[in-house]
């Protein structure tokens, strides 16, 4: 009977062992598995993976994988935030608050927001609803007449930005649409040009 | 009617008498519980001083289930302070020790805290120095190669 229990206490080692990933807690030990790691990095703000992917070659392929990428979405999705943007004085500002703290605390009317970036630009202008992630300018309609104005894709979390082409056309307006195609993941930008005025 | 204890041994060989349905937020001892009623369960990766404190998680997150349903929602709120307050009482080093009995132990929630607290601590890391050393991670790039992804990821803010 004795002898029984000790191999069952070998077998509940073995099984023990097995699950182990890869090198044990204890004294802080050596490495960490990359999957802990990237369970640590979906979770750290957006501007930060740019800075990590200086920190060693294997973490700069790894964090522009799609795989990490989808990943980093889910995490962030768990906890959604709401994204304040406006325009004053020469500078495009955003700023955030997690949408908890405004349904814990519906009593007071102050929210604390982090401020997430902001882009230089000195035309006033109007932006549609976030695309995954990104947002843009509205209305080429609103730019027509300012000098240098252009159309603009930006990423509110990291504060990078892409101007868009400007369209020739004989039409009197340009209306931009920006989408996400999630299958073949990518951003696409439709283009259309109308006579009507407005 | 008297709780189901079950026994864990750290590397040190010390043992700690948990009551099973503290232990069993854990789904590897959830699983060894089932496999191997009674027996004391060796965790001889883990020492007594990360043992302690994974009890003391697991024991403050348990949820009671003496048939009268849902106790534990209404304090949830409190539940997250108390564990925001627990991780924050933990150095570096400790912290990354508890992550990795997390991930081992398979503790979903207590996983899930420890990576928020070392993202945040990362988070405010200035440069990727600080970030190697953390994670013991060698610098393969030189300098050309550094300063190419910092071009590429030059935000103007």
């Amino acid at each position: 009977m004795k002898k029984q229990k000790q191999c069952v206490s070998k077998e509940e080692t073995r099984i023990i062992s097995s699950t182990t990933s890869t090198k044990a807690s204890g004294e802080n030990s050596g490495q960490i598995p990359m999957d802990i790691i990237l369970e640590i990095l979906s979770r750290v703000p957006a501007k930060s993976i740019a800075r990590f992917r200086c920190a060693s070659k294997d973490w700069g392929v790894t964090l522009c994988r799609p795989y990490f990428t989808d990943r980093f979405l889910k995490m962030s999705s768990l906890s959604p935030c709401l994204l304040f943007t406006f325009h004053a004085e020469g500078k495009w500002s955003f700023f955030s608050s997690p949408e908890s703290l405004l349904i814990s605390d519906r009593k007071s009317s102050r929210v604390a927001v982090h401020r997430l970036s902001h882009i230089p630009i000195d035309y006033p202008i109007r932006v549609c609803v976030p695309v995954c992630g990104l947002l843009w300018t509205k209305d080429e309609w609103d730019l027509s007449g300012k000098k240098d104005a252009r159309m603009m894709i930006c990423n509110p979390s990291t504060g990078g930005f892409k101007l868009l082409p400007t369209v020739k056309t004989k039409g009197r307006r340009v209306l931009t649409y920006l989408g996400y195609d999630p299958t073949e993941k990518v951003y696409k930008v439709l283009c259309m040009a109308s006579c009507e005025k407005l | 009617m008297s709780k189901k204890m079950i026994v864990l041994k750290s590397s040190e060989g010390v043992s700690f008498v948990v009551e099973e349905a503290v232990a069993r937020q854990s789904k590897i001892i959830s699983f060894l519980v089932e496999e191997f009623p009674d027996r004391e369960l060796p965790l001889t990766n883990m020492t007594s001083e990360i043992l302690r404190k994974t009890i003391e998680y697991c024991k403050k997150h348990v949820v009671e289930d003496d048939g009268g349903g849902d106790s534990s929602s209404s304090s949830s709120g409190d539940l997250k302070e108390w564990d925001v307050k627990f991780v924050a009482e933990i150095d570096q080093p400790r912290l990354m020790d508890l992550l990795m009995a997390a991930n081992y132990l398979d503790i979903p929630s207590l996983l899930d805290v420890t990576c928020q607290k070392v993202a945040d601590t990362i988070a405010a890391c200035n440069d990727e120095k600080e970030i190697r050393a953390t994670f013991n991670i060698e610098n393969d790039f030189t300098e050309e190669e550094v300063e190419a992804i910092r071009m590429e990821n030059q935000y103007p803010i």
